[in-house]
């Protein structure tokens, strides 16, 4: 292993020092930091925020809300939702490297991914970029394996096998203030800078604005450890450039009868390098890819009594992107490939409740979506979805049971080549929480989901690839589980434990399947998923001003292809999929500093069908370590932290070939006012 | 009680998940570069691999011998993996060419798989995809228009052909280069399909005429002598076809559309495999004999008892070892280890095996 930078201890001694003096002068004002406010909160609630999963939902919902994200020191949304038990984050490596997340290996395009209440779509590829996102503003992130308890949602979220809900924060104004303004620097290893702006600003009785805008560079150019055989060469990632910019404007306003009308409108612009695989003796890499991407949307929410509640979703989004490559292998030496996607997108939801333990709701989705793309024969094809939701919930003192159907319309029109045909289908949902003793916070549960993901356009138009004929793909999921929380011991504030064990079944997957020259789409592929999820949480106070929290999860997972008896990887494990993985979080709350930690464990992987040991990758462990300090004066606010992100400097590949980054570090300064 | 026990079984569990992501055992610590006695070694299979896994390699076997568990035998010999896609393997005198599309170079080898010389092609070129070998020099053809010709003594460069839109199989003969010119992506990204072989002058590497063939030239041959050519077609209305060169007059003839391999066989016949899709893009292939001679086409299998599989299966790899007489068909699923079907003379099934790789394109015999 090798020895911390001293550049780096330098830095951390002078931020603890930083962080110690003024809190001498501050102590008065102690009672505002982090740890006073736990403290002054009464225990149910200090509970509630430190429990990473929600025990009483009858499916599986993991939270991580804004204080956990940024005291543990997570990079970003991929570094993010890896902490959840059952998931897939594929991650290329770097700042700019795609992240995609799965749940308990279904696939990408099987996971809808939520901002603010609102599907974020990717009819072209089908799996959503969850890299992208910024975690600054984020209140709360959550993942629904099938979907949460909220039965005032938009028929997507109902219709996909998990449901990753990012959530950002609304506007809030303490001791009467009316505006609120935050600037935020942060830096970090390997040209990583980005600043970020926000502002609050009260306009009027009921009606409030946010704004957010931040931008980010790095050169990512980061060392590694290529090993080659018996040779061990140091070599440094190369084209792993991004820039972006982000902004977005929120309004919130609630009405006089206690409606309330949000509204969105969200830009994002790109442009980054893409290293690609690290290939043995060829460093060129000229692949680059520019995204631009803007939606408006907006959400009505009206409660008309304790019977009735309304929802209306509406959403435009734009997303554009351009894929350039160079090299003498194309005409003019540069290849690009230009994708616009636009989406029309209309939702409508209404629960009626006739009865105290029986609830109804019922919504309706409408989407257009159209894809153009570059070339003489693009089909330029449009899709029609209408997704109808039905659900029923009974719910008594212990016993919650919840029953959904979506019903699925889907025709398409294009304009070059074959259309595929419509696709029409039901995918039934049934779940039950029970509370067999009414004094114990224990929950018994299972879920029922019959799911698919419809052919992207990709599958179905790529340019000799795609194929018109393809089936939906199909997913179904089997989870029976155990949840937990309560207080077995003095030293300790509350203790949560989650327990899952899953049979999921894939079929029909599509994949590329190759023949002696033509690679096409196919419905070929039968994965059969079984897997354990365990997650635990815990806070310990010592006295009055530290605290402890300790989270963690372990995952077992068997995902095995099963397409064909014949085939050397019948039975094998899916490549990239650990039999065993997991993390631990712990927070140290204390006056003059707090302290975050992280470990990921992950076990060993393929990055190949076959499962044998040319095609293993090695496990690892990364661990994480943030020291944080917030100030008060008046009105304004200074939050200092720093981060040592794979602290051991580990040397490993998340994708094979696509070098992580070893140990580095990021400072923020936050300062409010 | 009870739940203090459930929590300490849940604690334990996930005390124990910590240990599991510790390191791996050391790495490789097997690996020597002791040489290998070629004796031992009478073929080698090229395996491909795939796209940006560095998994390309060569392994070996003993033909007369019962087949089992190939390694890499390049690793083994060198220490260092061959890297990545091995679009191409020759033996010429002694000496075992290979080809790496993505590592981007041409490396000459000795009957071991010692690596003797190397060329790393410059960024600035296109990725190299097919070799031919003859006395001196080592020609081939590369992506972005441009055969390079290398002494082979130490590869280093001695001439360069620059045209055409990317360039893929290529043979020498009588001291001209046939070329095939495949295809191209335009500036809008659509593929346009080239219909011409280029004949270049191998000494001064200029061009001497252009045949025209059938779409998406891709494979050429020497036979016996005689020069045949695969297109592979435009994948819509123009069918894959093999078609014969006549040097002389500098033109071509399609032979049967829709062949996919061929390779000198026994009796002074050509193996041939085709392969066609039904509306679901569901492969078929048919095995069939070519007497180049009479020009007759024999329906009748060159194999006697081929498995069924190799109906639908993509055929990767197919050779005859014309010192023995046993054909190899080579299967690949483009994701698991390929399988080598070893057949005797008459075509009977004498024993298959993991190749050891992905994707077995190419075999070399030793026949010393």
């Amino acid at each position: 292993m090798k020895k911390l930078n001293p550049a780096i201890c330098v830095w951390v001694c002078r931020l603890v020092m930083v962080a110690l003096f003024p809190s001498m002068a501050s102590a008065q004002e102690q009672k505002d930091s982090i740890s006073g406010m736990v403290h002054q909160l009464d225990a149910v609630t200090v509970t509630a925020r430190r429990m990473p999963a929600k025990i009483t939902s009858a499916t599986s919902v993991q939270v991580l809300r804004k204080e956990d994200l940024k005291n543990l020191g997570l990079q970003n949304m991929g570094d993010a939702v890896k902490r959840f038990a059952g998931t897939n984050v594929r991650d290329y490596g770097g700042i700019g490297g795609l992240k995609t997340v799965s749940v308990r290996n279904l696939g990408a395009a099987h996971t809808a991914v939520s901002y603010d209440g609102v599907a974020i779509s990717n009819t072209q590829a089908g799996q959503i970029d969850i890299g992208r996102f910024s975690l600054d503003n984020v209140s709360n992130l959550s993942l629904a394996i099938g979907h949460d308890d909220n039965l005032l949602q938009s028929a997507r979220l109902f219709a996909s096998a998990g449901v990753l809900n990012i959530e950002t924060e609304k506007p809030h104004f303490e001791n009467g203030r009316s505006t609120f303004t935050q600037v935020q620097l942060r830096g970090g290893s390997f040209g990583y800078f980005t600043p970020a702006l926000r502002h609050w600003q009260k306009l009027g009785d009921n009606t409030r604005l946010s704004v957010d805008a931040n931008y980010l560079r790095a050169d990512g150019s980061y060392p590694f450890s290529l090993k080659n055989g018996s040779l061990v060469t140091e070599e440094k990632r190369i084209n792993s450039d991004v820039e972006s910019w982000q902004g977005e404007v929120n309004f919130f306003h609630t009405f006089q009868d206690d409606s309330e009308l949000s509204a969105k409108a969200y830009y994002y612009k790109s442009e980054r390098g893409l290293p690609g695989a690290v290939i043995l003796y060829n460093s060129a890499s000229d692949e680059r890819l520019w995204d631009e991407n803007y939606f408006a949307q907006a959400r009505y929410k009206k409660v008309f009594s304790s019977k009735w509640s309304l929802q209306a979703q509406g959403k435009y989004n734009y997303s554009w992107n351009k894929y350039e490559d160079l090299g003498p292998q194309y005409t003019g030496g540069k290849q690009t490939d230009t994708n616009r996607q636009k989406e029309y997108y209309l939702s409508a939801s209404a629960l009626y409740r006739p009865i105290d333990w029986l609830t109804f709701s019922l919504s309706q989705d409408g989407a257009i979506n159209k894809l153009h793309t570059n070339g003489l024969n693009s089909p330029e094809p449009t899709r029609y979805t209408s997704l109808t939701a039905l659900n029923a919930r009974i719910q008594t003192k212990q016993l919650k049971v919840s029953g959904t159907v979506v019903a699925t319309y889907i025709t398409e029109e294009v304009k070059a080549g074959n259309t595929p045909e419509d696709r029409k289908r039901l995918s039934p949902t049934l779940s039950a929480s029970w509370q067999p003793w009414e004094e114990e916070q224990f929950f018994v549960r299972a879920l029922y989901k019959n799911t698919f993901r419809v052919p992207t356009f990709s599958d179905l138009y790529y340019l000799r690839v795609g194929n018109t004929n393809l089936r939906p793909e199909k997913a179904t999921e089997y989870t029976l589980g155990l949840t937990w929380s309560g207080t077995p011991f003095s030293f300790t504030d509350f203790v949560s434990l989650t327990v899952d064990g899953y049979y999921n079944e894939v079929k029909d997957k599509i994949i590329a399947f190759p023949s002696t020259y033509v690679w096409k789409m196919q419905n070929y592929g039968k994965v059969h998923i079984t897997g354990i999820d365990v997650t635990l949480a815990t806070a310990i106070p010592f006295g009055n001003k530290v605290n402890l929290n300790l989270s963690g999860n372990y995952s077992w997972q068997k995902a095995l292809d099963v397409t064909n008896k014949e085939a050397k990887n019948y039975k094998h494990q899916l490549p990239y999929t650990p039999e065993h993985n997991g993390n631990v979080s712990a927070t140290l709350e204390m006056p003059w500093v707090n302290i975050g930690y992280t470990v990921t464990m992950v076990g060993k992987r393929y990055y190949l069908a076959q499962n044998i040991e040319a095609n293993e990758i090695e496990g690892y462990n990364e661990h994480t370590a943030t020291l944080w300090r917030e100030f008060k004066w008046k009105k304004c606010g200074l939050r200092l932290q720093a981060e040592i992100i794979n602290l051991t400097d580990a040397q490993y590949d998340v994708i094979k070939y696509y070098p992580m980054p070893g140990r580095s570090w990021r400072l923020t300064g936050t300062f409010n006012f | 009680m009870k739940t203090r026990s459930i929590l300490m079984t849940a604690l334990c569990s996930l005390m124990l998940g910590m240990g599991f992501a510790s390191c791996s055992d050391d790495d490789e610590n097997d690996l020597n570069t002791k040489p290998i006695e070629p004796e031992t070694y009478p073929a080698y299979i090229l395996n491909e691999g795939v796209w940006g896994a560095n998994n390309a390699n060569i392994t070996s076997f003993m033909p007369n011998y019962k087949v089992e568990n190939l390694s890499d035998v390049y690793l083994k010999t060198n220490g260092k993996q061959m890297g990545d896609v091995a679009n191409a393997m020759m033996e010429e005198d002694d000496n075992i060419y290979v080809v790496l599309n993505g590592s981007m170079y041409v490396a000459r080898l000795d009957m071991t798989t010692k690596e003797q010389a190397r060329y790393t092609f410059p960024k600035s070129e296109g990725a190299p995809r097919c070799i031919d070998v003859e006395d001196d020099y080592a020609y081939v053809t590369q992506y972005g228009g441009q055969v390079t010709k290398l002494n082979i003594k130490d590869m280093t460069l001695a001439g360069t052909f620059k045209g055409g839109d990317n360039l893929e199989g290529i043979v020498e003969k009588d001291g001209k280069l046939y070329v095939a010119n495949t295809y191209t992506v335009d500036g809008s990204n659509n593929w346009v399909y080239n219909k011409e072989v280029f004949v270049i002058d191998a000494k001064t590497m200029t061009l001497e005429k252009t045949i025209t063939v059938v779409d998406n030239p891709t494979k050429l041959y020497e036979i016996d002598g005689k020069i045949y050519l695969i297109s592979q077609g435009n994948y819509a209305d123009v069918a894959g076809a093999l078609q014969s060169i006549d040097p002389k007059t500098g033109t071509s003839k399609v032979i049967l559309n829709d062949v996919t391999k061929i390779t000198e066989g026994n009796n002074d016949l050509i193996y041939c495999i085709s392969a066609t899709y039904d509306a679901n893009w569901q492969l078929s292939n048919s095995f069939f004999t070519y007497n180049p001679s009479t020009g007759a086409i024999s329906e009748t299998s060159f194999l006697q008892d081929a498995p069924s599989s190799f109906s639908t299966a993509a055929i990767y790899l197919l050779e005859v070892d014309e010192e023995t007489g046993f054909i190899y068909v080579g299967t690949s699923d483009y994701t698991t280890n390929g399988t080598i079907y070893q057949f005797d003379k008459s075509g009977k099934l004498v024993q298959s095996f993991d190749s050891g790789g992905i994707n077995p394109s190419a075999m070399v015999f030793i026949n010393d």
